[in-house]
Formats: C-alpha cells, structure tokens, sequence
C-alpha cells in the first residue's frame, strides 16, 4: 500500500475505512462460505463429536450395525431418513458451542446454519422438538437461512420442508 | 502460532499533539505541530489549488511559509481559542486568511517595478477527480491523511508487538480490495501465508485487525479532536464528506 493508492482511491471506496462497525462487516466471501459448508458436512461426526461424547464411537457403531445407509459424516446425519435424535442434539450442542466460543473451528454463519439444520431434521424427520424455541423464532430463522445464496441444495430443501412444517403447525 | 487475545491498545490521550504542541519547551512545542501539520499539508495545499486557483508550484510555497511562519514562528495554535471549532476548520480559515494577506501584499508590491505577480483566487477543477467540487479538495484530501495516519499507525503497532500477521491479514482482505481494488485473498492463502492453524483462525485475526485500525482511526482523529464526542463526530463528518464526494 502506496500513499498513492490513498491519494488515488475515489471517496467512495474510502468510506469504507471510515467505517468502525468492524463487527458488522462480512468476514467471509459467499463461495468460501459455500465451501466451508460442503467441508463441514463431509467431516466425520468422531472429528468434531467425540469431546462431547466420549461414548459416540461406541454408539456409532452400534447404529451402522442396525441401520442402512451407514452414518459417518455429518451429511450423512443430517440427509438420512431416519437420523438418531441423540446425535441430532450432539451436533446442535456442538453448533452452539461455536457460536460462543470465539476460537471456533466454524465461521457463525456455518455453526448457525448446523444448528438449525439439526433442530429442524429432528422435527421433520423425527417429529421430535430439541429447542425451546418457539415456531415464529423458528420461522425467522429459516427465513435468515434459506436467504443464504451459498448454502447447498439439499440443506435448503430441509430448510423448506421445515418452513412448510411450521406452517401447517 | 500467535494467539489473538485483544489487541493491544493505542494510546487514548486525547488532543495529545496539539496539547503537546501548547507545552512551555518551544522545541518540542515546533516539533510536535511539525509532526501534525506535516499530515495535513497535502490538504492545504489541495484547497489553494483547487478552491483558490493557486498555482501548483506557488501553493507549496505559500503552504510552507504558512505552517513555518504563521503557525510555527508565530505560534498561532497555542494561542488559539479552542472553543471557536474544530482545528480543520481553524486551519482552513487561517490560510484563508494568509492566503488573502499574502495575495494582497503581492498585488501592492506589482505596482513598485521588478516585482512579480503571485496568485489568482479563482476555483478551478481540472485536476480533481470527474465530480468532485473544488470546495471539496481540503476536506477530502483531509480524510485521506487521516485514513493514511491510521494505517500507518496501525503497521506500526503490528511491528512493535511482532504481530504483523495482523496487518498481513487486513492488507489482504480490506486495504488491497479497498484502496487498490485488488481482489480479496481467499482464507486458504491466508493460511499458508502467515502460518494461521485454519481458515477460520485468519478470520479471527481479521476480526482484531478490523478492531485496531479502528482504534487508529480514533487514534488519529483524537490527535487533533477535543474529546470523544469530537473524535467521534468528525469520523462521522469526515464519512459523509467522502460519501457526498464520491456521489
């Protein structure tokens, strides 16, 4: 950075170092989020799971024994037909260890999305309610979420069906 | 790798150079006001220019002989009334004034033989950006030192405190993209480039960039501000000036 580049750079552009709301500034590009998402769902449950439950091996393995399609990833949990309740709250536990932990392996936007993803899969799928949340602060948050252009396209179709769940209740 | 607890924290004195500039030693009082107006030349020199008409070469001079002999010499700022306004407001209508002073002894000195002209007080644009009104060039060219003076303060801190990852990190992802329109460096590059642990932990570190420029930002402005409320409505004021600029 020359002091040309600030003598050169239209007012425009130099508002924007003007501006203190770093907090309310975008960290993250839409495709990087949209990346990081896809790495989030392909990671193995035992990754980020585990020091939550020190028994998920252990139960993972009784639950691959019984059930089919196997559960390994996080997709795997969230897309399956009929996903485990108990691992539906390890993974909002986990999400919601990242929104308040400031050195969090996820972005907010990524720990905000597996949240309720993993609230709603257990409401659509299970018609089993793991929030105390109310269905209009449910609604407002699919809302938030399916307004995310990098989110993937079968995470927005649960996000739908959950929008029409909530609808109907 | 380094953590990224709070950022260390600039000094808060407020109006600290230009209080500086009113201590008893007339050296450190000159070289503190050097130091300041040494900033903002760039805007004095811009308002003669392009509000007053004065030739390039010609505003240097009279810029010069205005922090030398008006403010230096004659102490000007230490004898100020503070609660009259801002200093940026102050300073422009002090050269104003010797700008009109000096043009008016030029003039009487054409009429004796062997003298020449100065200056013609005419606004004029070419020069400035497409848009941009010449009542605008002080107050934009203002912004920008400030902007400069943070950034620079900004580095500085990060070299002190051997955390220059920090500036790496907000040179890559908001200076470059904003002052020189370069796109923004993807997270992963972040990574490599200053050892981060993950893409997630090169946010973070932006995050607390993004907290000490502002902090700088605060920093400079209050070297010339009264007090918080001042710092803040001249960030502000200064905002809205380049907005309405670049409109």
């Amino acid at each position: 950075m020359s002091n040309d580049d600030i003598r050169q750079s239209d007012p425009i552009s130099l508002t924007h170092m003007m501006d203190l709301d770093a907090a309310g500034q975008h960290l993250w590009e839409p495709d990087e989020l949209e990346s990081i998402l896809a790495h989030q769902l392909a990671t193995p449950l035992e990754c980020d799971l585990l020091s939550l439950n020190a028994g998920l091996t252990a139960r993972l393995d009784e639950l691959n024994a019984a059930c089919r399609p196997p559960i390994a990833t996080f997709a795997d949990l969230l897309y399956h037909a009929e996903p485990p309740t108990d691992l539906l709250e390890l993974t909002k536990t986990f999400a919601k260890s990242c929104r308040t932990n400031r050195n969090a392996p996820l972005p907010d936007e990524i720990s905000t999305v597996l949240y309720f993803l993993s609230i709603i899969v257990a409401l659509v799928k299970c018609d089993h309610r793991i929030t105390r949340m109310d269905d209009a602060a449910l609604r407002y948050s699919l809302d938030w979420a399916l307004r995310q252009p990098w989110l993937d396209g079968a995470s927005r179709a649960l996000f739908q069906q959950g929008q029409e769940r909530l609808g109907s209740s | 790798m380094p953590s990224f607890g709070p950022a260390d924290r600039f000094p808060v004195t407020q109006w600290s150079l230009v209080a500086r500039a009113g201590q008893d030693d007339p050296e450190l009082r000159r070289k503190a006001l050097g130091e300041l107006l040494g900033r903002y030349v760039p805007a004095l020199r811009a308002h003669l220019v392009y509000r007053k008409g004065v030739a390039e070469e010609k505003a240097d001079d009279l810029v010069q002989e205005f922090v030398a002999d008006k403010i230096l010499e004659k102490d000007l700022i230490s004898r100020a009334d503070r609660s009259l306004g801002k200093l940026r407001t102050f300073l422009l209508t002090a050269l104003d004034r010797f700008a009109a002073n000096q043009f008016r002894d030029q003039q009487a000195q054409k009429r004796s033989p062997g003298k020449g002209r100065m200056v013609a007080l005419d606004e004029r644009a070419d020069g400035l950006p497409l848009g941009q009104r010449p009542s605008e060039a002080f107050d934009v060219a203002w912004a920008r030192s400030v902007i400069k003076e943070a950034l620079r303060q900004m580095r500085t801190e990060c070299e002190t405190s051997d955390r220059m990852q920090l500036w790496g990190v907000f040179e890559c992802r908001v200076v470059g993209p904003t002052l020189e329109g370069a796109p923004a460096v993807d997270y992963g590059t972040l990574v490599e480039r200053f050892g981060f642990r993950s893409p997630t932990q090169a946010s973070n570190a932006l995050t607390t960039a993004k907290r000490m420029y502002a902090r700088a930002l605060r920093c400079a402005v209050g070297e010339y501000a009264q007090d918080e409320h001042e710092v803040e409505a001249e960030i502000a004021e200064l905002k809205e000036i380049l907005g309405r600029a670049g409109r």
